[in-house]
């Protein structure tokens, strides 16, 4: 069931990256997209085990703590290019004063 | 940003418990879940709070620009020389040169410790500063 | 003498910490300084690794001690040296750029430094996601230098790129986790161990393999992921455009190199002889048409990897010679070429093609650069140019249809030349048609050049001319450095047979150039100028050519 969730949310960050007008739900989609990435490392890498990686006594059967410490990397990744793409954003707002990427590409169009 | 009494004096009360739970998870993060980054997010989070309620201009009183930007170059040239350390130290670049302890106690693990610190001051400080700037009144 | 492959990754770290105390010094320089003392310091390390890199054929370094499969390894092969050294020069050239053009601030050379620890971060690692990570480093530091004149279209061209190359950056990702699921290791040479050793019984691995491509192809710029690179190459500053079309495109290439060579993968290698073809031809037709003069130079770029990955493609030992040869080359006259024309655009404050003439009386230095570069970039002897265009002509002598295709983009190449050369000559017919225009272009204001920036020219088109002189010599030792083994029979390639094509490609180009003056030829150029692709578009250009390399790969492994 979960399965079919990930897959749900691969196929919608990459339409919305690909189909949305503004450039913010863009960057939006592009998080959905990555969080999708986070998730399917984890769950799928949650099914060698059955506890949480901490190693207390008497616990032996952990999952697996590789991929946890993967995603952490990938998360920061995550929010320093969501930072980025935010502020180049802001720029771009403040040269064309719109946020839609037909508007721009017409504008560029015009200038030409 | 409209001033709210109730979400501005709950904030100034909550914000040192935030910054407090931050410096927990850095600090146990080779024991339990956390560790540098998580617990610099959350440390983060806590000035992000009486930002959002009060404004950038207010908190930055409490915590200024430059020397959130002094903490943030200093962690990173701190990273690379406790690296480098390792490095002198005998062993490969980031090889641990501290004793371990017992494990399940909180100096263990060699210099990881010192590490998480590092970097949750690094990244909780980063976090800090691309606020102030997406966040700045004009 | 092992350690000191660690510090060709930490030495532009630290001086990048060091650049950033610039901010509390203004007067004294230590942001150049730090920068140019690393990398000389990594240029000089490297001169060193070399008596022993011949000794054991592969360095080995663990980082932190964690030996594998479970620590992270650096591995230094020959590939990964001569790479490195690429990288370490045009850096170092590009820098010497900056530093004479004089408006630069320290945050300028902190991300410079950063590109450069990213990118021997990325040719010297051997794990997976550790790649990734390098990737990334080096895709952040250049997002922000190409959008650092903060102008309209850079700042656009920048994001187009990130979203582009981050979409990729997942595709990566998915990658690692279907190899890491299979597996259960991330370092490159035990998956590869494993994958030899069970003999392709792992079922999604060719799904992976097409996913790394992918991944990493939108950096290398091939088809149909090729769409961020002509904006964001024109658009950044010059010593930027330097270093990305010199070094970055290849460094991403070279990742791909080695992990088809280390996992063996000889079907997957042949797509390429294809793409590399189709790429070259059709960016050459896009490179024609335009008028900005770094505009040409960046579908160039395109056109030139193009070449390289068809090279790549015939998987003999000379061929990859071939390749990596020509990948050397390039980096030399591409970059002269972006720095020549960076002065240009430096002292005139134009762009465009139209509206600049009669330069070579005025920048006498700056022409014979350009020159250099140009007459290399067309394949004429005695340039370095000529050798590895023929070699890669030689070793595709077995598949005519993409010989051909390369034919033709190498008369495109001499055509689009010409035409970028004509801001240099006295054009007469223009003089003629539009007299007041001529009178006010003469009056751009001429800014005068500092020593700075025609240091890199000169050293560059030295080394043009130095690599292309003893061809035997050589092709031997890049033979010998990336696959460590002789090649059996070099070509000859001063031939009377050689030297006979490219006096025809010569011929062909000029009759191009000079049809594409006629009206209907403005007409065509026109019309494909105004073809863009947007940004919905190239996304979905992406998507499209990941989902049709893995309907080929798939059919490849269903027929063959």
């Amino acid at each position: 069931m979960a399965d079919y969730l990930i897959i749900i949310l691969f196929i919608l960050g990459i339409w919305g990256m690909i189909k949305k007008d503004n450039l913010i739900k863009k960057v939006i989609a592009l998080n959905i997209f990555n969080s999708c990435i986070v998730i399917l490392f984890i769950y799928l890498g949650s099914r060698t085990g059955s506890t949480a990686p901490i190693m207390e006594k008497g616990i032996k059967d952990v999952v697996d703590p590789l991929p946890q410490a993967l995603m952490l990397t990938a998360i920061v990744i995550g929010i320093c290019l969501t930072a980025l793409a935010l502020s180049l954003i802001l720029k771009i707002y403040q040269h064309y004063e719109t946020l839609s990427i037909h508007r721009i590409e017409e504008k560029i169009k015009q200038k030409q | 940003m409209e001033e709210s009494e109730i979400v501005y004096v709950i904030s100034r009360k909550l914000a040192p418990y935030i910054l407090l739970f931050g410096l927990y998870l850095i600090s146990f993060g080779h024991l339990s879940p956390g560790g540098g980054f998580q617990g610099g997010v959350v440390l983060a989070s806590g000035v992000i709070l009486l930002c959002l309620s009060r404004g950038t201009t207010l908190t930055q009183r409490l915590f200024p620009a430059d020397r959130i930007g002094l903490v943030e170059v200093g962690a990173f040239s701190l990273f690379l020389l406790i690296g480098i350390a390792g490095l002198v130290a005998g062993r490969y670049f980031l090889g641990n040169f501290l004793p371990l302890g017992k494990a399940g106690q909180v100096p263990s693990a060699g210099f990881i410790f010192f590490l998480n610190i590092i970097i949750g001051l690094k990244v909780g400080a980063g976090i800090i500063l691309v606020c102030f700037y997406l966040l700045r009144e004009k | 003498m092992n350690n000191l492959v660690i510090f060709l990754i930490l030495i532009p770290l630290v001086a990048s910490s060091f650049s950033l105390l610039n901010r509390y010094f203004p007067r004294l320089r230590i942001a150049e300084a730090a920068s140019f003392g690393a990398l000389i310091l990594c240029l000089i390390f490297l001169g060193l690794l070399f008596q022993p890199l011949l000794k054991q054929k592969v360095i080995n370094y663990p980082v932190g001690g964690w030996q594998e499969p479970l620590g992270i390894n650096l591995y230094m092969d020959g590939l990964a040296w001569g790479s490195s050294l690429m990288g370490m020069t045009i850096a170092l050239l590009a820098l010497i750029f900056a530093w004479g053009e004089k408006k630069y601030r320290y945050n300028f050379y902190f991300f410079f430094l950063i590109l450069i620890a990213g990118m021997e971060g990325v040719i010297l690692t051997g794990d997976l996601f550790n790649m990734f990570v390098f990737f990334e480093i080096l895709s952040i530091a250049s997002y922000i230098l190409i959008a650092y004149s903060r102008e309209r279209k850079s700042i656009l061209a920048s994001f187009n790129y990130l979203l582009i190359s981050s979409l990729g950056m997942g595709f990566f990702l998915l990658a690692i986790f279907l190899l890491y699921q299979q597996t259960g290791i991330l370092s490159l040479r035990e998956i590869a161990y494993l994958q030899l050793q069970t003999k392709g019984n792992l079922p999604v691995f060719n799904l992976a393999i097409i996913s790394l491509i992918v991944g990493i192809g939108v950096k290398a710029a091939f088809i149909p992921l090729h769409t961020w690179l002509p904006d964001a190459h024109a658009f950044a500053p010059h010593p930027v455009s330097a270093i990305l079309s010199g070094v970055m495109i290849k460094v991403s290439f070279l990742s791909i190199w080695r992990i088809l060579r280390l996992f063996q993968a000889i079907k997957t290698q042949q797509i390429f002889l294809w793409i590399g073809a189709i790429t070259a031809f059709m960016a050459v037709i896009w490179a024609i048409a335009q008028d900005d003069s770094k505009k040409l130079l960046a579908y160039h770029s395109i056109s030139q990897m193009g070449f390289i990955i068809a090279s790549f493609g015939v998987a003999t030992s000379l061929s990859l010679a071939a390749s990596f040869y020509h990948l050397l080359n390039h980096s030399l006259f591409k970059s002269l070429l972006f720095l020549s024309i960076g002065c240009v655009i430096c002292s005139m404050e134009e762009r465009d093609i139209q509206k600049l003439s009669g330069l070579g009386r005025k920048m006498p230095f700056v022409f014979l650069a350009f020159m250099v570069g140009a007459l290399s970039i067309c394949g004429i002897p005695p340039f370095n140019g000529y050798v590895s265009k023929n070699l890669i002509s030689l070793s595709l002598k077995e598949h005519p249809l993409a010989y051909y295709l390369i034919f033709l983009a190498s008369i495109g190449t001499v055509a689009s030349f010409t035409k970028l050369s004509q801001i240099f000559r006295k054009d007469r017919a223009k003089r003629k048609n539009q007299g007041k225009e001529e009178a006010s272009a003469s009056r751009l204001h001429q800014k005068k050049l500092s020593r700075g920036m025609l240091i890199p020219l000169g050293i560059l088109s030295i080394l043009c001319i130095l690599t292309g002189i003893l061809p035997h010599l050589w092709t031997a030792a890049i033979s010998k450095l990336i696959t460590g083994e002789e090649l059996r029979l070099i070509p000859v390639v001063y031939s009377l047979s050689s030297l006979t094509n490219s006096v025809f490609i010569l011929g062909l180009g000029f009759a191009l150039y000079l049809g594409i003056r006629s009206s209907l030829g403005q007409r065509i150029l026109k019309y494909i100028r105004g073809l863009k692709l947007g940004l919905n578009n190239s996304l979905f250009l992406l998507v499209g050519g990941f989902l049709f390399l893995i309907f080929l790969g798939w059919i490849m492994e269903k027929g063959l």
